[in-house]
């Protein structure tokens, strides 16, 4: 067997930060986390220092895999953390490849467990990208490409079929891809740095194996998908897993959309980032515009 | 012989109620093959498990395959060639994905 829709996620993605001015209660949502049975947390606060709640929840929530992205102006506070015990890998959230450089330095000369680079692609640091991928390959440093927070109201970053194939090229010519550690969740940049390779995540798996936290305490699918499916202010985590909205989120993505019907390459990706094709119209029927196909060219 | 060691870095748990739910199955003659009871998870790679699967892994560290099929004939009423061959199928998956490996 391979794949199921589960009745709970097994991996969690929670941004503490920015603060809201009404804060959820990180206790009561640590508590009940950790009873729902998630394997995987990833934490995620990109504030110039460490947040007050990252420290609770770091304290309070005790799961089998649990790792943290931190800006770089607050590396080396998080690095002297007595609450990084818990913490299994430590990325640092960098926006070019200057950055990358010292924050992976520091990264490599302190912390005795794993770390990696978290980059956040954009049309901005695209040009980045290969020189990133070099330097993590060059220093046995995992390359995270974090999911594109739609929610939040970040921009997309979709490229043409032309656009991809240069980059795939630039990177192939920077970087062994096959010696590179790289976690990618978007099926096109994942086509991108490996062409032959299928994604291994197949349907998009917003609230199957995944939920996403926001700020706020409100709850969605995944961090790319502007659905919200309840508030944890108000609700239980519990409450919201079991919910009907996110079973029919479930089968809103299980069916593919119908821009993609006559795509020869819909069996591969499978209706692709299914957030990103929602987020434009908020039409489930809309295409991912980051496939780069033109709809009705085979 | 070669022992197996399962990778200490890949996470699992067992689904609620999906055992009770294959074995009721069972009882009433269905295949119970496609009911995942657990899954495992690393590198971001998911595995489903069906019943079978899930007593494989949760019994497998440090056996090698014999004891692990004759330890697995206690508890399934099935010829032992073609557990045997089941088994062996489902290790060689498992040792694909990086999930165990021997030693």
């Amino acid at each position: 067997m391979t794949r199921v829709e589960l009745r709970s996620p097994i991996r969690l993605y929670w941004d503490i930060s920015p603060q809201p001015r009404v804060a959820p209660d990180y206790g009561r949502i640590s508590a009940q986390v950790a009873v729902s049975r998630v394997l995987s947390l990833n934490l995620a606060d990109l504030g110039p220092s460490l947040n007050h709640a990252t420290l609770l929840v770091l304290r309070d929530l005790s799961l089998p895999q649990l790792s943290l992205t931190v800006s770089a102006a607050a590396l080396q506070q998080a690095l002297v953390l007595p609450e990084m015990e818990k913490v299994q890998k430590l990325l640092v959230d960098c926006a070019h490849a200057g950055e990358v450089e010292v924050a992976g330095i520091a990264l490599l000369a302190r912390s005795d467990k794993p770390g990696g680079i978290s980059f956040r692609v954009s049309r901005g640091n695209l040009a980045d990208l290969p020189t990133v991928a070099a330097w993590c390959e060059r220093h046995r440093v995992e390359l995270v490409l974090p999911m594109e927070r739609l929610v939040t109201g970040e921009e997309s970053l979709c490229l043409d079929r032309q656009e991809q194939a240069e980059l795939s090229g630039r990177l192939a010519a920077a970087c062994s891809l096959e010696a590179l550690s790289v976690t990618i969740h978007d099926p096109f940049l994942w086509r991108i740095f490996h062409p032959r390779v299928p994604f291994p995540d197949g349907v998009c798996q917003a609230a199957n194996t995944m939920l996403y936290v926001d700020p706020l305490g409100d709850v969605y699918p995944c961090p790319t998908m502007p659905v919200r499916l309840g508030s944890l202010l108000k609700q239980s985590w519990h409450e919201i897993v079991a919910s009907g909205d996110k079973q029919e989120v479930r089968r809103r993505i299980l069916a593919l959309p119908a821009a993609c019907s006559g795509c020869g390459r819909q069996a591969d990706c499978r209706g692709g980032c299914r957030g990103r094709g929602y987020a434009g119209c908020k039409e489930w029927d809309d295409a991912d515009p980051g496939c780069g196909e033109t709809p009705g060219a085979e | 012989m070669q022992k197996i060691q399962r990778n200490p870095d890949v996470l699992w748990r067992e689904e609620e109620g999906a055992r009770e739910e294959a074995l009721a199955g069972l009882d009433r003659g269905e295949d119970a093959a496609e009911v995942g009871t657990a899954l495992l998870f690393a590198n971001g790679q998911m595995l489903v498990l069906n019943m079978l699967g899930a007593d494989i892994w949760q019994s497998c560290e440090g056996k090698s395959v014999d004891e692990l099929v004759a330890g697995l004939l206690e508890e399934y009423e099935v010829d032992e060639a073609v557990l045997r061959a089941d088994v062996t199928a489902f290790l060689a998956e498992l040792a694909g994905k990086g999930f165990i490996r021997y030693a």
